[in-house]
């Protein structure tokens, strides 16, 4: 199983290979005492990894704090050359301590992950110097292409992390524009992301199960792709589990046209073309999965494009955000990934809970409603904390 | 590292240097080569997430009549004239851009009729300061008129040069 530490996994199988008599028991003692001692370096490892790139990101955020609060203290040309200087100086020391000395190599990758923040910084805070009033979406694509060719450079899954994370803020910011620019039309947002995040947990899982390539592996994209894009699609999904997002959906469906309409097709084009892929591939559990992806994409169509009942779309996609809460549970369950088990349980509760207020909050007394909303989220940490154990457990058996 | 593998890095780090230098020059290159003249305008204060301060500004060619009617995000040309000495402003906006005169051409913001008044977007309606310094603009706003130095070019594009008062 994923994620759980080696030497677990070496003295189970250590004592399976003592009962058949491949090692003696004396090897597999020495075999134990050999690996122990690596259990606290790893975690000391990624503590350095996540000291250093919190340490970036400050860094980052400190460098954007500087500039806003020198700008008018500045000329124009200090203040590029101050931007360029950072963001090369940032990638000239991460070089040297990652690729050429090797002493430092978390840090080095942190450094790499400061010049791409950097970089993106630098592309609004020329725009702010030059009063410049683009299409503000472009800045983000031009940082996702630049932190996507950076972490298949330098082989980070940090920065292939914060380009998914940048390319889907692009996504979503193009989106939003193009519907807020219609006269009532944001209530189509909704199946926007929930289709974004369907195609990308789609075809990042797809793109996992069928390309087999090492530096594919490594880079972390389709890892990256499939934990933003499976909350994502949930979320919108969840959105429309309310009678009051699904009424808007009809009249949304009705001014979308032109590029718009192409964009939410291609989108579903997307994760369908994924839920195809996954169906084809060995992965456990693959066919549901497909098939829950499949039916997500084409009710979120069917509401969006055809219009109707509110109320009766409410249900339906219930009815669906529970299929898919369950669903992530047993995918993890067969496909081995804890994290999606995780994430299911969190779905669940945070459905129940959302059900609740939905359907007493109104009824009931204020101080009546507060203690029954404490009691049942008691209930259901209970609960779901003693099966998430066991499911956990029996993953592990 | 691979040899191939440094090369890309180096390029990479190279663009990526290009990028906003090269935004910062084409900016400078407008401002260089425009023609320089005077907006009225009337500014409000909000907060961009992504940009820090800014200043939202008004003019009084942000609303004209337009002859024929437009969509929304259709282009728009103001027909400028001058009002006063190096002051500029316009009364009617046109769908094709004049062949004559100084003109300044943007987007249309609303669905307008023929003979309607259209609200049009030039995309120098911005105007980033930092902290303190948007607090000195609010205070020179409140005393006097404020005027915007725009640099036009010839294609009716403009880009601001600077904020001037006149208390």
């Amino acid at each position: 199983m994923r994620g759980r530490s080696f030497s677990d996994r070496l003295a189970r199988e250590s004592e399976a290979w003592v009962a058949e008599g491949v090692i003696t028991a004396d090897q597999a003692v020495a075999l134990r005492r050999r690996y122990a001692d690596e259990e606290p370096d790893a975690a000391r490892s990624r503590a350095t990894v996540a000291l250093a790139t919190i340490g970036a990101i400050a860094v980052g955020l400190g460098v954007i704090a500087f500039f806003a609060a020198n700008w008018d203290g500045m000329s124009k040309g200090l203040r590029l050359l101050l931007l360029t200087a950072a963001i090369a100086g940032s990638y000239a020391v991460a070089y040297h301590l990652r690729e050429r000395t090797g002493s430092l190599p978390r840090v080095g990758e942190a450094l790499y992950l400061l010049g791409v923040l950097l970089f993106g910084a630098s592309l609004f805070l020329v725009g702010q110097m030059y009063n410049v009033e683009a299409h503000d979406p472009f800045a983000l694509l031009l940082w996702a292409i630049a932190a996507t060719a950076t972490a298949l450079v330098v082989r980070s899954r940090a920065i292939a992390a914060v380009a998914v994370l940048v390319f889907t803020g692009w996504v979503g910011f193009e989106f939003g524009l193009a519907l807020d620019n219609l006269d009532d039309a944001f209530g189509a947002f909704p199946v926007a992301a929930a289709l974004y995040g369907a195609a990308l947990y789609g075809v990042a899982t797809a793109a996992q199960e069928h390309i087999r390539a090492d530096w594919f592996a490594e880079s972390g994209f389709a890892d990256a792709g499939r934990r933003l894009g499976l909350p994502l699609a949930a979320a919108g999904v969840f959105v429309l589990t309310f009678s009051e997002a699904a009424d808007e959906l009809g009249t949304a469906g009705d001014q979308l046209d032109g590029v718009l309409l192409a964009a939410f097709l291609l989108l579903a084009a997307l994760a369908l073309g994924g839920a195809v892929a996954l169906a084809l591939g060995r992965r456990p559990g693959a066919l549901p999965e497909a098939a829950v992806l499949a039916a997500v994409v084409v009710t979120l169509l069917v509401a969006v494009l055809v219009g109707g009942s509110g109320t009766l779309y409410a249900v339906v996609f219930n009815v669906l955000f529970a299929v898919v809460a369950l669903g992530v549970i047993y995918v993890g369950y067969l496909s081995d990934e804890p994290w999606l088990v995780n994430l299911g349980v969190v779905f669940v509760a945070v459905d129940l809970i959302a059900r609740y207020f939905d359907v007493f909050w109104d009824a009931l007394p204020r101080s009546i409603g507060l203690i029954g909303a404490g009691l049942v989220v008691l209930a259901i940490a209970y609960v779901l904390e003693r099966q998430r154990k066991r499911l956990l457990l029996r993953m592990e058996a | 590292v691979s040899g191939r593998r440094r090369v890309a890095l180096l390029l990479l780090v190279c663009a990526q240097l290009a990028v906003p230098l090269g935004l910062a020059g084409l900016a400078e290159a407008d401002l260089a080569f425009g023609e320089e003249i005077r907006l009225r305008t009337q500014p409000l204060d909000p907060l961009d997430i992504f940009r820090g301060n800014y200043v939202v500004l008004r003019y009084e060619i942000s609303s004209l009549q337009v002859v024929r009617g437009v969509r929304k995000g259709e282009p728009l040309c103001a027909d400028l004239f001058e009002q006063s000495s190096g002051v500029y402003s316009a009364r009617f906006a046109y769908p094709l851009r004049p062949t004559e005169g100084k003109t300044i051409c943007g987007h249309a913001r609303n669905d307008v009729r023929d003979g309607g008044t259209a609200e049009i977007e030039y995309g120098i309606e911005t105007y980033y300061a930092s902290a303190d310094r948007a607090r000195e603009i609010e205070a020179s706003i409140a005393r006097g008129q404020t005027y915007v130095v725009i640099d036009l070019d010839d294609d009716g594009s403009a880009r601001i040069e600077r904020l001037e008062f006149d208390e």
